[in-house]
């Protein structure tokens, strides 16, 4: 056996060992239950014909590189192939095949999302953010601009606030993060919310390749020349087919979007100082604020955003957990565990509330803003939190980052490898309040698995509050060493809340369980007639359903 | 209940980060950061990339992550080496774009994983071509280039003298030596011309590695690093000074790391000893050269030029970012404007990976090149001979080209007084 042998023989035995307690990376689609090779080649036939070889691939390499999620341990599988379309005729032409030879579409944008990863043979992923990703209009006078799906927040952002313009907000996955399956997929929940509501909300139209290769245009993008300026009508909001929480792109591929902007009182390019990863940034202070209060309590933080809601004062808000904040802030592990853990220097802050504001119309309306903002803090015995060289960092690098033009979800995430969400809830304050108690139910179900599970969040939840905190969204993650029986664990946890929720008939922690059976069959019967094949990213939007009836039934069993 | 219960990791790895290729690959988040410029720092849709390798071949296994997913498929074995799979893992320009933005998020080394998949191939058997015949060459002659040793110095300039009892040692390296030697000829003589005696190794000079290290050809670049430091240990000099950035990492990190014998001499980029001259006050620039330019970050005198560690505040050593730019803006007449991709984040020229995929060296240098353009600047100027060389080939006139030692000896008077005087002690 030569030198060369040995020394590879040695290394992947040495791989294989670490591995074998750190990951499951995915099968190579030869070995999935119903894999057909005769269908395999006549799919890659039609897609070849329709987009030409160099847009087409079914190397396991190129199809590994799919199988991840952002959790990357959750469901790998490898897609049969991946597709690149260069235009809505490229995505209808593999629509109409798909339904032709009975074969999966999943449309991926960043393609962070577990939903959107394969789930079995035949499954065809397009991968929309390569060759479709021009900012197609950008319109300074009626605020809006139509994108395709491979324009992230950080490119429309910075394209926007050359005109004094802004978009709705990047999400906490990142700026990286494309704006289209962000807002149509995941709703794109923000701290900036609180002025400009949910990412749909900002949609003025649509352009769809629906599930049978048909283009829908929705609103006046309808209208000759695709003008998208509103997308209320006429008759039903179609918007809401596309859209919402739960979709993901099944009733649909989005190929443009005409997405509203907003007031930019700021510089044209944003403002960074020194290198990554310590780089700042300085907004004009007579434009832009940054608040870090601290409150008695939970209590009293959620009944200041009542009133600070009322008084409709504020840009950007959210209150984080100490978790959180040093996640984002934090630039090495080694420097995560001794603040957090060992100095719990974050907890000092807590119940922590984040506060932006913008002289959106004047600097009189700033200083306004202000006044109020500390009056009503004061009231509900908020106070500022003291400046040292960490809280005057923190404003600089990470603070404004919420809700701008860089947020990075994966810092939280860097002492486990991985995170899984196990609530979600939205509604009103107080709710998002009892929810996120440390004493709630749901939180005591949680805490069970603490250890083995790392860390527990001990102040709430973080809250965004929505529309001049009207409602609110939370969301509640667990961090599982990445470890396939860790995961494991975690996901145990999420079934436990969803049964106890069943049991308590409490439909507060996990959205989207307790819809009605009305409800349920009017989704089902939607997708069963606009997709009858199931071929767009099926079974979604049905998962959640089925995942409910079954705890339900387990429990009329036991009763 | 406490309100703190602490779980922590049961792995210390977590807490004390430490490079091994499956901790990397399993560890990567697929947050898809290795693909774009950080948020703040966009400036426009057009340049808002960083990645060559995924802007040429658009599949995400072209990406950073995609490369993670295939190193953890291919240390599980659940992917089998094939000779496109490694085709797709050297069509990467190793520039480190992606190493950087990960840095921002995790303690983690992706650029080393993509290094050693590239060793793993090479141990597999699995070489391309083009590789193996560079490979031969530096083994027959010491450089990658197939010329011989004895003409690497011929493009000394004749009224250039070498003083042998000089204590630093001008390291010119493969490529300013056999390809661009107006940049080497530019170094001697503002070295000359401020009195700054030198000597070269000559045809004893090797390749300083990094090439072969970068194809994964571990071994060879050890070879070849160990050579030249036996050499100049030899020589007895102080410092050695480079004009390619990736020789100055080869003897700064590369050879720290790997290499058996150990360096007695300093190593600074040329830019790093200007501008300790400039300090010194022994370099002053008189002439004006009448000029709009834009500079480009070389990767290895950038973000490549430092080793790292976790909490590191900065990547690469910030001098390198700056001096340059200091030394630029003293030039009298000569007004330097930014590109939108610049310092760490500073997008590759596409010349590593110019041994076998020109196609996409080429459009790498270009979209560089456009980005230059869209400044107003009439001219590109770098501080490696490798980036010069190829924004040369891809330029078409279009641009000027210049490595910053030639705009330097532009903006110096000529002194004939240290040509005389070391004439007569070179002799």
């Amino acid at each position: 056996m030569s030198k060369n042998s040995d020394l590879l023989e040695n290394r992947l035995k040495k791989y294989a060992e670490e591995l074998s307690s750190l990951s499951i990376p995915a099968e190579p689609v030869e070995s999935y239950e119903g894999y057909d090779q005769e269908k395999h080649e006549t799919i890659k036939r039609g897609l070849i014909s329709i987009l030409g070889e160099k847009y087409v691939s079914d190397d396991p390499w190129v199809t590994q590189a799919y199988s991840r999620d952002y959790s990357t341990i959750f469901n790998q599988m490898r897609p049969e192939f991946v597709v690149l379309p260069g235009s809505v005729e490229d995505v209808q032409a593999v629509v109409r095949l798909a339904n032709r030879l009975k074969f999966a579409v999943i449309p991926v944008g960043t393609s962070l999302s577990a939903t959107c990863k394969a789930k079995g043979p035949n499954t065809v992923i397009l991968d929309l953010a390569k060759r479709m990703n021009r900012i197609l209009l950008l319109d300074a006078k009626n605020m809006y601009a139509v994108v395709e799906p491979g324009v992230t927040y950080a490119q429309l952002h910075a394209e926007a606030i050359k005109v004094g313009l802004t978009h709705h907000g990047a999400p906490s996955s990142g700026s990286q993060s494309k704006v289209i399956a962000n807002v149509i997929g995941m709703a794109a929940v923000n701290a900036k919310g609180y002025r400009y509501g949910i990412g749909p909300d900002n949609i003025l139209g649509l352009e769809v390749v629906l599930p049978n290769g048909d283009i829908l245009w929705i609103g006046s993008a309808a209208m000759p020349e695709n003008r998208y300026f509103w997308g209320e009508g006429p008759g039903p909001d179609l918007r809401g087919l596309i859209t919402g929480k739960g979709s993901y792109g099944s009733m649909g591929i989005v190929t443009k979007m005409a997405y509203k902007l907003h007031p930019w009182p700021g510089p044209s390019t944003w403002p960074a100082e020194g290198c990554l990863p310590h780089i700042k940034t300085k907004l004009p202070h007579d434009l832009h604020r940054c608040y870090m209060f601290k409150f008695p309590s939970y209590r009293r933080l959620v009944d200041a955003l009542y009133e600070i809601g009322r008084c409709e004062v504020g840009y950007a808000i959210h209150s984080i957990t100490p978790h959180q904040a040093a996640g984002w802030y934090c630039r090495s592990n080694k420097q995560f565990f001794q603040l957090y853990f060992g100095e719990k220097y974050f907890h000092k802050w807590a119940p922590l509330l984040l506060v932006h504001i913008v002289a959106l119309t004047s600097r009189k309306q700033l200083e306004y803003e202000e006044k109020v903002l500390k009056q009503v803090v004061k009231e509900y015995g908020g106070e500022e939190i003291p400046r040292d060289d960490i809280v005057n960092d923190f404003i600089e690098t990470t603070a404004v980052e919420w809700g701008y033009a860089d947020v990075h979800g994966c810092r939280t995430m860097r002492y486990t490898g991985t995170y899984a969400p196990i609530m979600g809830t939205m509604g009103p304050l107080d709710l998002i309040y009892d929810v996120g108690r440390k004493d709630s139910w749901q939180l005591q179900v949680r805490d069970r698995y603490h250890p083995p599970l790392v860390d527990v969040v001990p102040y709430d939840a973080i809250i965004w509050p929505m529309e001049f905190c009207h409602w609110a969204n939370q969301e509640q993650s667990v961090f599982p060493e990445k470890a396939p029986e860790k995961f494991k664990v975690a996901m145990d946890v999420r079934s436990h809340i969803m049964r106890e929720s069943i049991k308590r008939n409490d439909p507060n922690a996990v959205q989207g369980m307790f819809i009605s059976e009305v409800t349920q069959n009017l989704i089902i019967r939607i997708k069963n007639a606009f997709d009858p094949s199931q071929i767009s990213n099926p079974p979604i939007p049905m998962d959640f359903f089925r995942e409910y009836s079954k705890f339900k039934k387990e429990l009329e069993d036991r009763n | 209940m406490s309100d703190f219960m602490v779980g922590l990791p049961t792995n210390s790895r977590w807490m004390e980060y430490r490079y091994s290729l499956p901790w990397v690959v399993q560890a990567c988040s697929r947050c898809t950061n290795c693909k774009h410029l950080h948020g703040w720092r966009v400036k426009s849709h057009r340049f808002s990339t960083i990645c060559p390798s995924l802007d040429y071949y658009l599949f995400d296994s072209h990406s950073c992550q995609g490369r993670m997913d295939i190193g953890l498929a291919l240390a599980s074995g659940k992917l089998k080496l094939t000779n496109r799979l490694v085709e797709s893992l050297y069509q990467c320009t190793l520039c480190g774009a992606c190493d950087v933005m990960c840095k921002t998020q995790n303690d983690m080394e992706p650029l080393k994983v993509l290094i050693e998949l590239r060793e793993i191939c090479v141990l597999a058997g699995f070489e391309l071509p083009e590789h193996k015949a560079f490979i031969d060459s530096i083994n027959k002659y010491g450089n990658p280039f197939g010329q011989p040793p004895e003409k690497r110095y011929i493009w000394m300039p004749k009224d250039v003298y070498q003083v042998q009892s000089a204590e630093i040692l001008y390291f010119a390296g493969c490529t300013t030596s056999y390809l661009r030697r107006e940049i080497a000829r530019a170094t001697v003589k503002i070295m000359q011309n401020v009195g700054i005696k030198f000597k070269v190794l000559g045809s004893n000079e090797f390749c300083c590695g990094k090439p072969a290290y970068k194809q994964g050809y571990i071994q060879i670049a050890k070879k070849m690093i160990e050579h030249n430091i036996k050499a100049i240990n030899n020589m007895g000099v102080k410092l050695v000074v480079t004009s390619c950035p990736g020789c100055y990492t080869s003897f700064s990190i590369f050879a720290d790391e790997y290499s058996k014998v150990k360096r007695k001499f300093e190593v600074l980029h040329f830019s790093q000893f200007v501008d300790q001259l400039m300090d010194e006050g022994k370099i002053t620039f008189e002439k004006n050269v009448e000029l709009k330019a834009t500079y480009h970050d070389p990767c290895e005198l950038g973000r490549l030029s430092k080793a790292w560690r976790p909490g590191d505040d900065i990547l690469g050593d910030p001098k390198n970012y700056e001096t340059p730019r200091k030394i630029l803006n003293r030039i009298p007449g000569l007004q330097l404007v930014e590109m939108e991709r610049i310092k760490e984040y500073s997008y590759c020229c596409g010349s590593d990976a110019g041994w076998a995929f020109p196609d996409f060296v080429l459009r790498t240098s270009i979209h560089r090149l456009e980005e230059a353009k869209s400044t107003g600047a009439e001219a590109i100027i770098t501080w490696c001979p490798t980036c010069a060389n190829n924004f040369l080939h891809a330029s078409r006139g279009q641009i000027k080209i210049y490595d910053a030692a030639q705009i330097i000896q532009m903006a110096m008077e000529e002194m004939k007084k240290y040509e005389q005087e070391f004439r007569f002690i070179g002799k």
